[in-house]
Formats: structure tokens, C-alpha cells, sequence
């Protein structure tokens, strides 16, 4: 218990750390990318950055839901809803900072394109991961249908990265790994790009971890709830 | 200053976003300890019933 709550501190510290480069690097240090975008491209970093630890977390709520379909165990659907959660903060993240980025260099905030919307729809999937939760009493049959909503919403991850490359899209081209004119030339572009795809990720991890360890809090405290709701009938 | 009104709107927006999930989780936690005193409450009752 002590050994994770040092991991946990030196987790938050090296997060800590790795934003506030991330922020000096893509605000202060990177060079504007075009002229007429300007400081507005600057967005790019966070907009991104965000992507990849959305989708890590959507991989793991995938792993999460195959172990709770096979297993049963209750503990896999909790893990799965701690990096589902923390997905739904990342995919938000994307969906907000794109059209305001997409307004300063289209001029337009939206545009129904293979990309944008199957990342709209892989938002609602995970939103509906999420909230239906709430609306469900059984814990067997609400961890079921969110094991499979849960794989249903992480299998579109390849519809969506491989969308500008199949289709005529509004939004641009992949800066990674998109062809032989993709790849960002500038090193402290570069650099501002990996930080904050490092701290969003360990972000990501932290917030997993926390949410993790409440929902396991709050199953043990249900369960007290119970044996002490049966001692109080027996007196 | 005109020109920055997007990036100001796209980094206030990431920091809203990572605050509102900061205080789900701190909710939470609050949750958890209204409930765990709570439970603390019907233990002592249960223990003076029982003359523990």
C-alpha cells in the first residue's frame, strides 16, 4: 500500500514535470509551422496530444472487457470503467480542441468527413460506456453490455486513424507515418509533440490508477454495506 | 491579440476538461467518505447493542 502510494506521487510529479515542458515547448519554443495560421497553429500539440492517450485507454478498456467476458470477474469491468472514463476525457479533449482549430484554419469549426465523424460517433460510444452504467441496477448485466459497447467503441480506433487515408477528408492528412511528405521536419516541433503525447499519456495512466482504486473502494464499502445490513436484521 | 483567440479557446478548453474529470474523481472520493462514515455510525450502534 506504502510502495503505491510512493508510485503514485512520483507518478504525479513526472507528470507534473513532462506538462509543464510540454506547455514552455509548444507555446514558447516550437516555431509556427505556417504563416497564416500562426500562433493558432500552436493548438496542433494538444489537439494531437491527446489522441494517443485516448486511445491507449480505449485499448485497455478493449483488454478489460475480452478478460470480463471470459472471466466473469468483476474486477476487469471496474478497470474497464477507470480507463473508460479517462478515455472519455481525452476523446472530449480532441473533439473540443479540433473545431476550434479547425475555425482558425478552415473556417469552418465543422465538416461531416469520414475523420471527424467517426470520432464523433467513437465519442458517443464511449460517453454511452460511461453513462449507461447509471442507468442499469444489475451488476452482472451492466458489466456484460459495457464489456461489449466497450469493444464495439475500441474496434472503430482503426476506422478512425485509417479515415484520412481511405477517404477525401476536410481534416488534414496524417502528420505520422501519412506518406513520404508527412513527418514534422522542425526538431523542437518534434520535441513539443512528444511531450505532450508523454504527459497526456501519463496522465492518462495516473487517472486510471485513481479511478481505479475508487471504484475498488466503492465495491468494498457496498459489500461492508451489505454484511452490516444483514447483522443489523439479525439483532 | 485577435489572432490568439482560438489557441487561448483551445487551451482553456483542455484545462476545463481535465479539471471537470479532477472533480468527478474528488466526488467521489467524498462519496466514499460520507459512506464509510456512515457505516462507522451503524457500527457503534451495532457494537452498544451487543454490549461490545
Amino acid at each position: 500500500m506504502k510502495r503505491q502510494s510512493y508510485f503514485d506521487t512520483v507518478l504525479l510529479v513526472l507528470t507534473f514535470v513532462v506538462m509543464t515542458a510540454a506547455i514552455i515547448w509548444a507555446l514558447h519554443i516550437a516555431p509556427t509551422a505556417n504563416v497564416e495560421e500562426g500562433d493558432n497553429q500552436r493548438i496542433f500539440y494538444f489537439h494531437l496530444g491527446s489522441i494517443l492517450p485516448g486511445w491507449l485507454a480505449f485499448f485497455y478498456v478493449l483488454y478489460a472487457s475480452i478478460r470480463y467476458l471470459k472471466c466473469r470477474d468483476l474486477l476487469w469491468d471496474r478497470r474497464g470503467r477507470a480507463a473508460g472514463e479517462a478515455a472519455l476525457a481525452f476523446s472530449s479533449i480532441v473533439l473540443i480542441t479540433g473545431p476550434i482549430w479547425g475555425k482558425a484554419a478552415w473556417g469552418v469549426f465543422w465538416a461531416w468527413d469520414a475523420r471527424l465523424t467517426s470520432a464523433l460517433l467513437q465519442w458517443m460510444i464511449v460517453l454511452g460506456y460511461v453513462m449507461l452504467r447509471r442507468y442499469m441496477d444489475d451488476e452482472g448485466v451492466r458489466a456484460r453490455v459495457s464489456s461489449v459497447l466497450g469493444i464495439i467503441g475500441a474496434s472503430m480506433i482503426p476506422f478512425v486513424y485509417m479515415a484520412n487515408r481511405w477517404f477525401e477528408t476536410q481534416h488534414p492528412q496524417p502528420v505520422i507515418a501519412g506518406g513520404e511528405d508527412s513527418g514534422i521536419k522542425d526538431i523542437n516541433m518534434n520535441i513539443a509533440l512528444l511531450l505532450a503525447m508523454a504527459s497526456f499519456s501519463l496522465l492518462t495512466f495516473l487517472f486510471m490508477r485513481i479511478g481505479r482504486s475508487l471504484l475498488s473502494a466503492e465495491a468494498r464499502i457496498k459489500d461492508i454495506e451489505a454484511r452490516t445490513h444483514i447483522l443489523e436484521e439479525e439483532l | 491579440m485577435k489572432d490568439l483567440i482560438y489557441l487561448i479557446a483551445a487551451y482553456t478548453s483542455v484545462w476545463v476538461v481535465l479539471a471537470l474529470f479532477i472533480w468527478v474523481l474528488i466526488t467521489r472520493n467524498r462519496n466514499l467518505t460520507n459512506q464509510v462514515d456512515e457505516l462507522e455510525e451503524r457500527l457503534a450502534l451495532l457494537e452498544k447493542s451487543t454490549g461490545g
